[in-house]
């Protein structure tokens, strides 16, 4: 084993000797640098390899033939050794950014601070020596305070004088602290001070531990003593942030981590409260920041936090946390802190190299749009610092929820679910910020009319903003340094996957269905290989067909009931929806890995056999989906609403999977799978994701992700059938007469049916016809929630048998809107007309589409209405009857307007030369529509195995004759249904063609004219604009987006919280340092009153 | 004495915060923050002082059983020459950075620095 002494000696003489080295050659001295700290990575290597890691063993180092209390001593242990390969990479990874990046500024004294800051981190991870520590911590303060300078503004310089006042004051504190210790145990050493541990078990003991620990906070940057911490990372260069936060923030975590042994019961309760409250509170003001790296600089604040209360909760309930895996506490640090250090360094590094300052508002654009490469980098860094699986952040962020739910502490684990959501807001905010399209204002969430006369483009304020200065400003910005957040990125990625295989597999490999859930990790680094050796495109999405086929085949059959009808939905619907893709022309990176991935996770929760293995997969299904509808052309608001909408139901779901089979478990788990479905209330994210996505990509949205909600409820349904109010609640009151017997699914149920009706109503109003379609299917599945929630044979066959064929209709519709769309170039159906003659295959899709919609005969819909009224009418909902039968008329109205104005009526000029939708759009039309046809004529086909897949768990009410369904109130028979109905519609068709042949007289395109005046707004003037005018002034009060009205309120509390606290920081260093000495006194209070 | 040299370093401690946190100026800071420094200093000593102990010197009068009742108690002590010259280190920074910003903003103000906020 190498000694650690080596280690600091290299470190020191290397610092010492580089102005000679430098002198004869400038390479000479870059490069000793990057030899010495990539020793430093390698040397804890190697201790790892000689280290016995099972029993976490530790060797002690003592210097100058002293033993412990006099010498100085270094323990080597696995954790020591873990936090040195991070810190030190991440150091190593820094030197490359400065290296690569900034030729002038990387000058010989940046290189030397750099390696004194290694010196003192290392210092302070391996040292066992409280004064030693000291002199460790203020090596690399120091050599961090002339590294915040090196920018040279005097804004850096104000940020080096805060930053030295309030690290002095922490010194002070640690000194004092340090020297009573002194007094009362007689040592320095902190192993020897654990051991007499009961010396200090009294008020001035526990005093001096307070202020060692209160100066280690400071250092850490806690609310509200931090304002200097923010301004620094304001004012330094992003190279300079990125080891702030890694670096040294981490070393001194680990500090902090290694004194908790001495901490008794009431002080580790104040350090978990000031890490919970930082964690919060630095989530809330970096959603609030305009300055990228100050936003950066509140979440670095924010993720020490975290770790500060995940250690004090670890030690306060250390049972729960060392039973749920190897590793114990440790292993979480190790991966929450490991995660930060790289995800967010990588991310100072990418603000560098775009020379992003300001966020801007969403609205106004001045950003520099990031490449694929960047955009890449920047969302697989973005995704594992919120902790989206595989990250290691994922894996803590469980074991952490995990532990806590166990131990009944519910505040705790909101605290971080609640923080952790708003960081994955914001961060995401700034991602979409810097990818999306220039056109994109970033704000689009319902349809768009354009104004007639378009705007006259505004001019940007900023001088050197035209096309060839920003080209160039990126040119000299990103002249490099792209090597630091690519090796943060492969590293995360490297872990994550390895970090994947471990929880997923659990050392368990019995053969290759064991491997299924970690297919969506394995599609997305094959189809980033093809991406990188150019694979063509088209190629990729046959590739991605045919796998699907092989997953559908492969898995599919070890499935029955409900699990195979949803997995045919997710895998098959799936499969079929991506041939339009290959209608595709050029590259579309990451777009074929991506909907793979998403089409494997989902059918991944079909094989789920734990909670952790279901969550995963959920959250692996939100972030790829999440990166499909960034695609689109103006999706950016609309992305973040889904992240942040989806993200919040995940969260809710992880809360739920740990309250057994209570109420609560019901309600949480339930507003997860709700939010999915988009249930009204919910529903706000859902027309902008599914119209904003690019038009091939928007029925996998609508048809095939918003089934997932459904399957789980299926899945858990047990759940929901208990009683919504717990027993006992208002007793003796009129209240519990009226609340007591109301079920779970009686609320789905009305929740379901009203859903139908807004939906219905909402698509009933838009001019785009995207929304009309996304608000058609949150109806349609709100009749399938109605139907679930009957709890009856018939209500669950009607639920799955809607499933089935809205996929088939929805599908179909999507993609001929879709081609529709792609033909035309507008969504808004008012520019459109006519269009039966130029695209006639397209016109039949729709016709068949929304009469199977409709549910009037003879097509699939009929049957599912059958079902619906009959089960609804057999359970006594009549009411619910009512509102869903009022439902399908508004239905019929919109899906009229949809056919009517697109295909009907005049051809609009510039739509002459339109030709039929492209070979690869009509082919999963066409499989639609058989289909379609195939159960509107032999319902049985499909009725038959749902009535087995549903027949566990209901007694049979429908009987068979034949082809006929017989239920208590009726019969259906789908073959006869087809005859008549054929018949009603042949017969005075016939009569139309033959007898009144000659009567009809064929009316030439213009021989309707208007007057010469030019109307203001053209489209007043198209039948087809605003056409449900009557209804709206009827019933235009039920259009009042009140649920997003409501989530805005939410919101902006958010940030009014956010405004009103960062009041705070009025960047005056007098006040930060009073604020310092309050954090601190009011600490001790509570410290004291606890003894 | 012992009580008079700990009273005397937290005074130096008080008088240094009073002026970190009323002076105006970045320079008569760094003053109070090096008064703050000697007191913390002082009282370190002042914790390691042992009444009526002698030098921790072994000599003629002072064998090396037993000594340990008889000395002062010398590791305070040399932590406070090591806390002594990192002062030193930080203070000489901190006048330098006061240097280069009133080069750069002609001003050492506190009222002046207030870009960076909220």
């Amino acid at each position: 084993m190498v000694s650690p002494l080596y280690l600091i000696a290299m470190l020191l003489g290397a610092a010492f000797l580089h102005p000679l080295i430098q002198n004869r050659s400038k390479l000479a001295g870059q490069l000793v640098v990057l030899v010495v700290l990539g020793a430093t990575v390698a040397i804890p290597l190697q201790w790892l390899m000689a280290l016995d890691i099972a029993t976490m063993q530790t060797v002690v180092f003592q210097t100058a033939g002293f033993t412990a209390p006099l010498s100085i001593n270094l323990q080597v242990g696995v954790e020591e050794s873990l936090f040195l390969v991070i810190i030190n990479g991440g150091a190593l990874f820094s030197a490359l950014y400065f290296f690569r990046r900034r030729t002038r500024e990387w000058e010989g004294s940046v290189q030397i601070l750099l390696m004194t800051l290694v010196l003192g981190v290392n210092g302070l991870v391996l040292g066992r020596d409280l004064f030693n520590l000291f002199v460790f911590m203020e090596i690399s303060s120091l050599s961090l305070y002339a590294l915040v300078a090196t920018t040279k503004t005097a804004n850096s310089y104000e940020a080096g004088i805060k930053l030295m006042v309030a690290g002095g004051i922490a010194s002070a504190l640690f000194l004092i602290g340090v020297v009573f210790l002194y007094r009362m145990t007689g040592t320095l050493n902190l192993d020897d001070m654990i051991a007499n541990k009961q010396l200090l078990d009294n008020k001035a003991g526990i005093t001096a531990l307070f202020l060692i620990t209160a100066s280690l906070l400071i250092e850490l940057k806690p609310f509200p003593a931090n304002g200097w911490g923010a301004d620094v990372y304001q004012a330094a260069d992003p190279g300079v942030s990125a080891l702030t936060s890694g670096t040294s923030a981490t070393a001194i975590f680990f500090v902090l981590y290694k004194i908790t042994p001495l901490f008794g019961f009431e002080l580790l309760q104040v350090v978990a409260a000031s890490g919970g409250i930082t964690f919060i509170f630095s989530q809330l003001l970096a959603y609030k920041q305009d300055s990228v790296r100050r936003m950066l600089g509140y979440s670095s604040i924010g993720q020490i936090g975290l770790l500060i209360l995940v250690v004090a909760l670890g030690s306060l309930y250390g049972e729960a946390f060392t039973t749920t895996m190897f590793g114990g506490i440790f292993l979480l640090v190790l991966l929450l802190g490991g995660n930060h250090l790289f995800s967010k360094a990588g991310l100072f590094w990418m603000s560098g190299i775009t020379g992003q300052h300001s966020l801007g508002t969403m609205r106004q654009s001045k950003t520099v749009r990031l490449g694929p490469v960047g955009a890449a980098l920047q969302g697989i860094l973005t995704s594992a610092l919120a902790g989206f699986p595989p990250f290691p952040a994922f894996w803590a962020k469980w074991i952490v929820i995990t532990a806590l739910l166990a131990f009944g502490s519910y505040w705790w684990a909101s605290i971080i679910l609640i923080g952790s959501l708003i960081e994955a807001a914001y961060l995401f905010k700034w991602f979409l910020n810097a990818v999306k399209s220039p056109v994109d204002p970033g704000t689009v969430h319902d349809e768009v009319i354009p104004e007639d006369f378009p705007e006259e483009p505004v001019k940007e304020p900023m001088a050197g903003a035209s096309p060839a200065g920003i080209v160039a400003r990126i040119a000299r910005q990103s002249s490099g340094g792209w090597i630091a957040p690519f090796m943060a990125t492969a590293v995360l990625v490297a872990c994550g996957m390895l970090l994947a295989t471990m929880f997923i597999l659990r050392g368990r490999i019995s053969g290759y269905r064991d491997m299924v859930l970690l297919l969506p990790l394995a599609v997305l680094v094959l189809w980033t290989v093809f991406d990188v050796i150019r694979v063509p495109f088209k190629l990729q999405i046959g590739l991605a067909i045919i796998c699907s086929a092989g997953y559908g085949l492969v898995f599919l059959p070890g499935l029955d009931g409900i699990r195979l009808v949803f997995g045919l939905i997710f895998i098959a619907g799936s499969a079929v929806q991506m041939v339009p893709l290959l209608n595709r022309r050029g590259h579309h990176r990451g777009l074929a890995g991506m909907l793979l991935a998403l089409v494997f996770s989902l059918g991944n929760l079909l094989f789920a056999s734990s909670a952790l293995e279901f969550f995963f997969s959920w959250e692996l299904m939100t972030i790829t989906s999440f990166f499909l509808v960034v695609r689109g052309r103006q999706a950016s608001g609309a992305a973040l609403r889904y992240l942040v909408f989806s993200l919040g139901g995940a969260f809710s779901i992880l809360a739920g999977l740990f309250f057994g089979s209570s109420p609560l478990a019901a309600l949480l788990l339930g507003i997860g799978f709700l939010v999915k479905m988009g249930t009204l209330g919910l529903h706000i994210w859902l027309p902008g994701a599914y119209a904003e996505t690019d038009d091939d990509m928007s029925t996998f949205f609508s048809s095939v992700t918003s089934k997932a909600g459904l399957f789980m409820l299926f899945l858990l349904a047990g759940l929901f059938v208990q009683e919504a109010i717990p027993a006992g609640f208002a007793a003796g009151t009129r209240l519990e007469s009226l609340l007591s017997g109301i079920a779970f699914t009686d609320l789905l149920g009305w929740l379901g049916v009203v859903t139908a009706f807004a939906g219905a109503f909402l698509a009933l109003f838009k001019e785009d016809i995207k929304y009309t379609l996304a608000y058609s299917s949150m109806g349609q599945v709100g009749y399938m929630l109605l139907s679930f929630a009957l709890m009856s044979q018939l209500g669950w066959m009607n639920s799955l048998y809607l499933a089935v064929t809205h996929l088939m209709f929805k599908g179909m519709l999507f993609v001929a809107i879709s081609g529709v769309v792609y033909r035309t170039k507008t969504r808004l159906m008012y520019q459109m007309g006519g269009l039966i003659t130029r695209m006639p295959i397209t016109f039949f899709t729709v016709l068949i589409g929304i009469i199977a919609v409709s549910g009037v005969p003879p097509l699939t819909g009929f049957g599912a209405k059958w079902m619906l009224y009959t089960a609804l009418i057999e359970k006594g909902w009549y009411l619910q009857a009512a509102l869903a039968m009022f439902a399908s008329g508004i239905a019929f109205l919109y899906l009229f307007r949809l056919i009517h104005v697109i295909f009907l009526g005049q051809l609009k000029d510039e739509h002459r030369t339109v030709t039929e939708a492209p070979i690869w759009m009509l082919i999963p039309q066409v499989v639609g529509i058989a289909g379609i046809m195939l159960y509107s004529m032999y319902p049985s086909l499909l009725l038959k195995p749902l009535e087995a897949a549903v027949a566990p768990f209901f007694e049979t009410t429908i009987s068979w004759d034949g082809y006929t369904v017989l239920s208590t109130l009726g019969y259906w028979n789908g073959t006869a249904v087809m005859y008549v109905t054929m018949g009603v519609f042949l017969v005075p068709l016939l009569w139309l063609l033959i007898v009144q042949r000659k009567n009809t007289q064929k009316v030439g395109q213009f021989n309707i004219v208007y007057a010469a005046e030019r109307p203001y707004r053209p489209e007043t003037t198209h039948f087809g604009y605003n056409f449900f005018a009557p209804y709206e002034k009827a019933l235009g009060f039920l259009h009042k987006p009140l649920a997003t009205r409501f989530w805005y309120r939410v919101v902006s509390v958010a940030e009014v919280a956010g405004s009103m606290v960062r009041k705070l920081y009025t960047g005056n260093i007098q006040t930060y340092a009073l604020w310092i000495v309050i954090y601190t006194s009011i600490l001790l209070s509570i410290l004291q009153r606890g003894m | 004495m012992t009580h008079i040299v700990l009273a005397l370093g937290f005074l130096l401690v008080c008088i240094g915060f009073w002026g970190l946190m009323t002076r105006k100026e970045v320079f008569r800071l760094i003053i109070s923050f090096s008064l703050l420094d000697t007191g913390v200093h002082v009282i370190m000593v002042g914790i390691g002082y042992v009444r009526t102990g002698t030098a921790p010197i072994f000599d003629e009068a002072l064998a090396v059983a037993g000594a340990v009742g008889k000395v002062v108690d010398p590791v305070p002590s040399a932590l406070v020459l090591t806390a002594i010259v990192i002062g030193l280190a930080v203070t000489a920074l901190m006048l330098s950075f006061a240097i280069r910003l009133h080069a750069s903003r002609g001003s050492l103000a506190v009222d002046d620095m207030k870009e960076l906020k909220w």
